[in-house]
């Protein structure tokens, strides 16, 4: 025993002075830490001053061989090796436009001075591939801010060897204002909140997840009942970064929101009326409405919208017929609720004519397999392949190869012109169905991103065998980003944000839940309406927007709601219901809410464009703007939309004069139509001074919906 | 701790003493700041307000504001209002202020006169005596005599004079840590050496083959120079370099005549047409540019643009270029275009050949006209029938990138040079005939590490 570890003492120091320096396991990581291979660089796409390395190093080969043969061997001197250009310049001893970068004498520059001492070897690629990246501890909890802890980086080689890099990684957060890290991997904290570290070496990256937390004097975790799973997480969470939970909302809240989140559209008076005399107990009430609520004809208009959305239902590229039938395809599926796999199957899978065969349409917004694979992933992993077109993805493992690999699968996509004007078939093509690789042109084989091991891809039929790996319950990403991306739709920001950006280094800000959504969406055969009906059944959704002392703060743990401002056709909508007029549209059927205008075309350049509705001509959910602006303020101030609708001759207003309805009457009524609640004691009181002081009473009233429908409680879901 | 501090200030002292007694030196004092803070930006290379820093006189010349200092006055030097900040914005651009005492050194060197205190043989920078050799260096020039006799190697600050088959007669030390160019005159009494300092110098070398002995030497630009070539007649030498230049020297004098700055980018190789009247050049600015010698004009481009190109070299009776570049793939030119211009015109091209595995980094055409070698930076040398396009050998032994190929007058041979430091010598079917490493390797010393 004894014996063999002396022997192994004395191998290892055999091969520790044996040990040649090289270019993969050694140089390149100097490289990359001290910025040569940055984007500002060296790293950028044309080099600087006539010098070019890869974009973080993500090539070795290429920078080895800019090094060492370019120009001849311009930049490495065997005879004087500290005399080479690649150590003369970084250590300022010639000009140099990067500045000081390796000192001379600094471990750096003596391991650079050595590899070229040593005959600058290349190295072994395949053993000295780092495998695996460990950094400890795996996870920071700091009890107050301005804590300090140090992180410890091993890379794990290929060939099972081990080195500590805690010196080479280079270290960055996602929000340096709450934890920052150093250059040495030192990590501190600044503020109460939540910061992800990365930490990146040789093509891997690590993620590092860090708590700061407050002192909370008088702290105390109040246990609130929970009304399923989702409360479950959301509370162990809160309670473990001692957050208390805003109160419940009340029925008149609650109503407005799951209607506007359910059907796009605010509760009517009668609805209102209904529900807060209905003294059934308050979970079961709402459940039951929520219930009701999925089953109106309004649940498929706003679920088609944002279906619309992400497929670009758009008739400047699908033609008029074409957009219609794509559209009318979408309103089955939701209505039919077909599961998200069988829909996903049936685009991807899509062929024939594009009016025969509706999800065809999908690939006639992009034609370009290239583009239709940054679109698929986007949509149905929620993962952005575009970086990766040029380069390695900076931040994440998706590499330039897999960009080719995965469009390969769209490559034999053909479209022709069809029978009918602005028909097209798509069709599988046979010849010139290939995707070349820009480094070198060779024609790149599909392959899936990751897994995808029991699925052949045969030659016949990519796309099939891509929609089988897409949609399988293996796939972890496909149902995850769709059930985060369900939960942003109500409230406002998924798990993980944005949502169609997931990748390690934007984490998820509670992952426990995240996966339990995910066990459940998949777990019930991808049924969209199971999860929009936990969601909005969950006690979380159902919390007041009104803060307390021990959530104001929080952004990212939905311990209170978020107000959101009314979507543009959930707003022209909302109008039209309070003020009880329709206003007329082009282009579509007599009284079609905003919600059912099949694209942009409809009004447009008006209201609804104004307030963010998108043209459709991306996959981005961030397309469909929720910003507020001067303009849109202004425009409901003074625009012709509010003041027709108010002034509207058989609107609401109109009515009441007729109806012989008293002042209170009057008030109470205009409060529920348009903030979806009955007035406050002191509101009634001074709209009944308002509207007592005489002159036209018409007009008056008009006046207070018109104030109505500029406050915050209407503009907002809250 | 008392004893500490008296010895620091004994010792702040004796500095205070020593510098009111020694003025201050530019180039021991003053330069190493410029070097360490100004030069990044304030370099040939970048020109930041058209100011260059490297050198005393570019430093005394100054930019944009004028020149840098007025000697013996401080207070008025542009160059201290920027480093105190009196004039924004203040120097160094974006770091930290100099210390104090780099202040100082530059007042007080202004006040004492601005003197240049740069030894003479600055550039050179060289230790005494002969370069002393543990690993050969990278072959990145190669040329045979006219009459077979020398063939003259680049070494690391010298070139090496060996017999054609072998057999150091001659090492011909310079300045210049790098020759990337050896052109023998047409009468092989004069050898062209061209090259420089990285990022420092280039020079122009004309050598006296019999006598061994430098005739000349001229230092310019603040890089290297590449591509030397000798008119058909002998009286000129054309050369590229890093500043974008194409220059032609007189052979006789070995001043320079004439500067053409044609290209955007650093100039890799030159060659004369067949009658001296015309030559082209090519850079990595992915042109092949012909040029009038007599006057520097500009005619046309010969090619249409690809990739950068790294090398050219002419048909021994015609006016026919191959060049070749960063695309790896050997052209064949005409120099004179069969029919009139027309947009995207290719019409001077001869022939494509081989895509190579990696940039072209050398090219030669043989005695007869008959092949055409081409040297990659991936380690190969191929030879093509020029008129068939088609392989007709491989040069096979080589680890790294070939940088010089040259063809023996008798046509018979071709020798070959790069990355591993060893000169091939192969026959034309491919079979390597001959192979030395052409420095002298000191006997290897124990490692102290």
């Amino acid at each position: 025993m004894k014996s063999t570890a002396l022997f192994l003492l004395l191998s290892a120091a055999a091969w520790g002075a044996t040990a040649k320096v090289t270019f993969v396991k050694d140089v390149e990581p100097i490289l990359d830490k001290v910025g040569c291979t940055s984007g500002t660089c060296h790293g950028a796409a044309k080099g600087k001053n006539g010098f070019k390395l890869s974009l973080r190093g993500y090539d070795p080969e290429f920078d080895y061989r800019a090094l060492v043969y370019d120009l001849a061997g311009r930049r490495f001197n065997r005879v004087d090796p500290a005399r080479s250009l690649m150590l003369l310049k970084p250590s300022m001893t010639l000009p140099h436009g990067g500045g000081l970068r390796l000192p001379v004498g600094s471990p750096y520059y003596n391991t650079v001075l050595e590899w070229i001492s040593e005959g600058v070897e290349y190295g072994d690629p395949v053993s000295a591939q780092v495998a695996q990246l460990e950094v400890q501890p795996p996870e920071i909890l700091m009890q107050k801010p301005g804590g300090k802890q140090q992180l410890r980086v091993t890379a794990h080689y290929a060939d099972g060897s081990t080195r500590d890099v805690t010196r080479d990684a280079i270290y960055s957060s996602n929000t340096p204002t709450i934890a920052d890290v150093n250059d040495s991997g030192l990590v501190s904290s600044l503020r109460k909140g939540e910061a992800a570290m990365l930490v990146r070496y040789e093509g891997k990256l690590a993620v590092i997840n860090v708590t700061a937390l407050t002192e909370q004097p008088g702290f105390t975790w109040t246990r609130v009942p929970e009304y399923n799973y989702i409360d479950q997480f959301i509370d162990a969470k809160l309670q473990r970064v001692k957050i208390l939970p805003s109160e419940l909302t009340t029925d008149a809240e609650f109503l407005r929101r799951a209607s506007l989140d359910l059907i796009g559209l605010p509760p009517t008076v009668e609805e209102l009326r209904a529900f807060l005399a209905d003294k059934t107990e308050t979970r079961l009430k709402r459940s039951r409405m929520i219930d009701k609520l999925m089953a109106r004809p309004e649940f498929v208009d706003h679920w088609t919208v944002k279906w619309g959305d992400l497929l670009q239902v758009n008739r400047s590229r699908l033609g008029d017929k074409g957009m219609w039938a794509f559209r009318e395809w979408i309103r089955e599926s939701v209505a039919s609720n077909k599961p998200y796999d069988r829909m996903v199957r049936e685009l991807i899978t899509a062929r024939g004519s594009t009016f025969q065969n509706p999800p065809a349409n999908f690939f006639r917004f992009t034609r370009d397999p290239k583009v239709e694979m940054e679109t698929t992933t986007q949509l149905f992993l929620g993962v952005r392949m575009s970086c990766a077109q040029c380069h390695d993805h900076p931040f994440e493992k998706w590499t330039q190869n897999q960009y080719y690999q995965l469009s390969a699968f769209f490559a034999g996509v053909g479209i022709k012109e069809g029978a009918d004007s602005n028909e097209e078939i798509i069709y599988d093509k046979r010849e010139g169905a290939e995707v070349k690789h820009p480094k070198d042109g060779h024609i790149v084989k599909a392959k899936f991103l990751f897994g995808g091991e029991k699925i052949q891809p045969h030659e016949q039929d990519l796309r099939d065998a891509l929609a089988d790996w897409l949609t399988s319950p293996d796939n972890e990403l496909f149902g995850k980003s769709m059930a985060n991306r369900l939960w942003s739709y109500f409230f406002g920001r998924g798990i993980i944000e944005p949502v169609d950006d997931i990748r390690a280094s934007n984490p998820p800000s509670n992952p426990q839940l995240l996966d339990a959504l995910t066990r459940d969406f998949v777990g019930h055969e991808f049924d969209i309406r199971h999860m929009i009906r936990t969601i909005a059944n969950s006690r979380t959704y159902q919390l007041s927007f009104r803060t307390n002392s021990w959530n104001a703060d929080d952004e990212i743990n939905f311990s209170h709601a978020s107000p959101r401002r009314l979507t543009a056709e959930e707003l022209y909508d909302a109008i039209s219901l309070a003020t009880g007029t329709r206003p007329q549209v082009r282009g579509v059927p007599k009284n079609f809410l905003a919600e059912q205008f099949p694209d942009s075309n409809v009004e447009k350049g008006g209201f609804l464009d104004l307030f963010g509705r998108p043209e459709r001509q991306t996959s981005c959910e961030c397309e469909r703007r929720s910003d507020v602006s001067l303009v849109q303020a202004l425009n409901m101030v003074n625009g012709a939309t509010i003041a027709d609708a108010v002034a509207g001759e058989s609107g609401r207003v109109a009515k009441l004069m007729l109806s012989g309805a008293t002042d209170r009457q009057i008030i109470e009524e205009l409060y529920l139509a348009a903030l979806s609640r009955p007035p406050e004691p002191r509101e009634l009181d001074l709209a009944q001074t308002y509207l007592a002081r005489g002159g036209n009473r018409a007009e008056r009233a008009q006046d207070l919906l018109w104030a109505l429908l500029n406050s915050n409680a209407f503009l907002f879901n809250r | 701790m008392r004893g500490r501090i008296v010895l620091l200030t004994g010792c702040l002292l004796a500095l205070g003493r020593l510098g009111a007694e020694e003025p201050v030196s530019y180039y021991r004092q003053i330069r190493p700041i410029l070097v360490q803070n100004c030069q990044g930006c304030h370099q040939a290379a970048s020109r930041q307000s058209g100011l260059d820093l490297t050198t005393y006189k570019d430093f005394r010349t100054g930019g944009r504001k004028g020149p840098a200092f007025v000697a013996g006055n401080p207070d008025q030097s542009v160059v201290v209002a920027y480093l105190t900040g009196a004039v924004k914005p203040q120097m160094p651009f974006g770091g930290k202020p100099l210390p104090d005492g780099d202040l100082n050194l530059f007042r007080r060197w202004i006040r004492e006169g601005a003197r240049d205190d740069t030894p003479a043989d600055a550039l050179a920078a060289a230790p005494a005596g002969p370069v002393v050799y543990h690993a050969p260096p990278v072959i990145t020039a190669l040329a045979i005599s006219p009459d077979g006799q020398w063939m003259a190697v680049s070494g690391y600050r010298e070139v090496l004079l060996h017999r054609a088959g072998g057999g150091l007669v001659a090492r011909l030390p310079g300045i210049s840590d790098r020759i990337h160019s050896l052109a023998f005159s047409p009468d092989g009494k004069t050898l062209a050496a061209v090259g420089g300092s990285p990022a420092r110098f280039g020079e122009v070398q004309f050598w006296d083959v019999a006598a061994r002995k430098l005739r000349s030497s001229t230092v310019l630009s603040s890089d290297t120079l590449f591509g030397a070539s000798f008119s058909p007649d002998g009286s000129r030498l054309a050369l590229g370099g890093a500043d974008k230049s194409v220059r032609l020297f007189d052979t006789a004098t070995g001043k320079e005549v004439r500067k053409i700055d044609l290209h955007e980018e650093w100039v890799f190789g030159t060659v004369f047409g067949v009658d001296g009247k015309r030559l082209v050049s090519v850079s990595r600015d992915r042109a092949a540019k012909l040029i009038d010698a007599s006057t520097g004009a500009f005619i046309e481009n010969v090619n249409l643009l690809h990739e950068g190109l790294n090398a050219i070299a002419r048909h021994p009776r015609k006016d026919w270029v191959a060049i070749g570049g960063d695309e790896g793939v050997p052209y064949l030119y005409m120099m004179d275009r069969p029919r009139a211009m027309r947009i995207a015109d290719d019409s001077t091209l001869i022939r494509a050949f081989e895509k190579q595995d990696g940039p072209i980094m050398t090219l030669a055409i043989s005695p007869d006209g008959s092949l055409v070698a081409v040297g990659s930076a991936v380690g190969a040398v191929r030879l093509y029938n020029l008129e068939t396009g088609r392989l007709a050998a491989k040069c096979t032994g080589h680890s790294g990138g070939i940088y010089a190929v040259a063809f023996a007058p008798d046509g018979q041979h071709l020798a070959t040079g790069g990355f591993d430091g060893t000169v091939r010598i192969y026959d034309l079917s491919g079979k390597l005939a001959q192979s030395f490493v052409p420095v002298p390797i000191a006997p290897a010393v124990v490692s102290q590490r």
